[in-house]
């Protein structure tokens, strides 16, 4: 496999001339096919991810909506006590028992701790 | 030849290719439409005429720009040239192709070897002498044919060309002699004086 004679110098001036006409006859790509790999292009265009995404804005309902939570949870603390106090005299009334039962060492009745309606109106 | 490579490196057309591939990795369309409009007509010229089949090279570069901008996200100043990268690729996808085929074309089929290169070619047409190179072309063993085609085609210098074939620089010098010899070999008739025989 040994290579032989080197290109004579008219040969390397022949091949220089074809060379130049391959250089000037370059395939081209169609301008349908360039259209094609831009829409690639715009395809796998990398989006921002989601951390780097600016936040947005809140809006009024998302503002609000913070109060409203709070509010709700004042609302039940506040329910809860007041049932608290009101509750062991609505449930003995529905257990048949009497109002006077006797409370416990201090010597209070629990109609005694029960707020009067009156006093119950006057926190609403 | 290590300075011949850092010249390659340092030479004006990097860095832009570069940075518009890292605006793209950032969101920028319009830097990838620049980039389709650097590189795609290259590479095409170096899938056709590797591949000689005008669809099967769309196919080819299509494949590159896509793996091309999948991978920009991820690609850093510095890293590498963006042709050079571009071109492998290409050229790994055609070599692929190329093996998948049968041999189709053999130095046989060079068209009308003339006695004489040098009175043949001054008789052709520019027209004539392409079609005649694209056939001696095809007749040169594919390592010969990609070292011709991007020294002496694409006009790439022999570092970059070392860097896209993974080579040596003298192993690429080495490539385009004995491909320019097989062109002239193929042209002149005189193929089985250098061993190419009839494939």
């Amino acid at each position: 496999m040994a290579m032989a004679d080197e290109i004579t110098s008219r040969d390397d001036a022949a091949l220089d001339r074809l060379l130049a006409a391959g250089r000037n006859a370059a395939p081209a790509p169609g301008a349908d096919f360039l259209a094609r790999l831009e829409a690639d292009a715009e395809t796998h265009l990398p989006r921002p991810a989601p951390g780097a995404a600016p936040r947005p804005v809140p809006t009024l309902g998302h503002r609000l909506s913070g109060w409203l939570t709070a509010g709700g949870l004042a609302t039940a603390a506040a329910a809860g006590v007041w049932i608290g106090f009101a509750a062991p005299d609505t449930l003995n009334s529905l257990a048949g028992y009497g109002t006077t039962a006797t409370a416990t060492d201090d010597g209070f009745t629990i109609s005694e701790l029960v707020p009067t309606p009156e006093q119950a109106a006057y926190g609403e | 030849m290590q300075s011949d490579a850092q010249a390659a490196d340092r030479s004006g057309e990097a860095a832009p290719d570069t940075a518009l591939l890292v605006a793209y990795g950032n969101g920028d369309a319009v830097a990838g439409r620049d980039l389709v409009a650097r590189l795609a007509p290259r590479l095409y010229a170096y899938a056709a005429r590797m591949l000689r089949d005008g669809p099967e090279a769309e196919d080819v570069v299509q494949e590159t720009m896509i793996r091309l901008w999948k991978i920009a996200p991820e690609w850093r100043q510095g890293e590498a040239k963006v042709s050079t990268w571009a071109y492998r690729v290409t050229m790994n996808l055609v070599t692929d192709r190329l093996r998948a085929r049968r041999p189709s074309v053999t130095i046989d089929a060079v068209a009308e070897p003339a006695a004489d290169l040098a009175d043949a070619v001054e008789t052709m047409t520019d027209v004539a002498r392409a079609r005649a190179l694209d056939d001696a072309l095809a007749a040169l063993p594919e390592r010969q044919r990609q070292a011709v085609v991007l020294r002496h085609l694409e006009g790439l210098p022999n570092p970059e060309i070392a860097r896209i074939m993974d080579i040596g620089v003298e192993a690429v010098e080495s490539l385009t002699a004995r491909g320019k010899r097989g062109l002239a070999a193929a042209l002149s008739g005189r193929k089985e004086e250098l061993g190419y025989g009839n494939g």
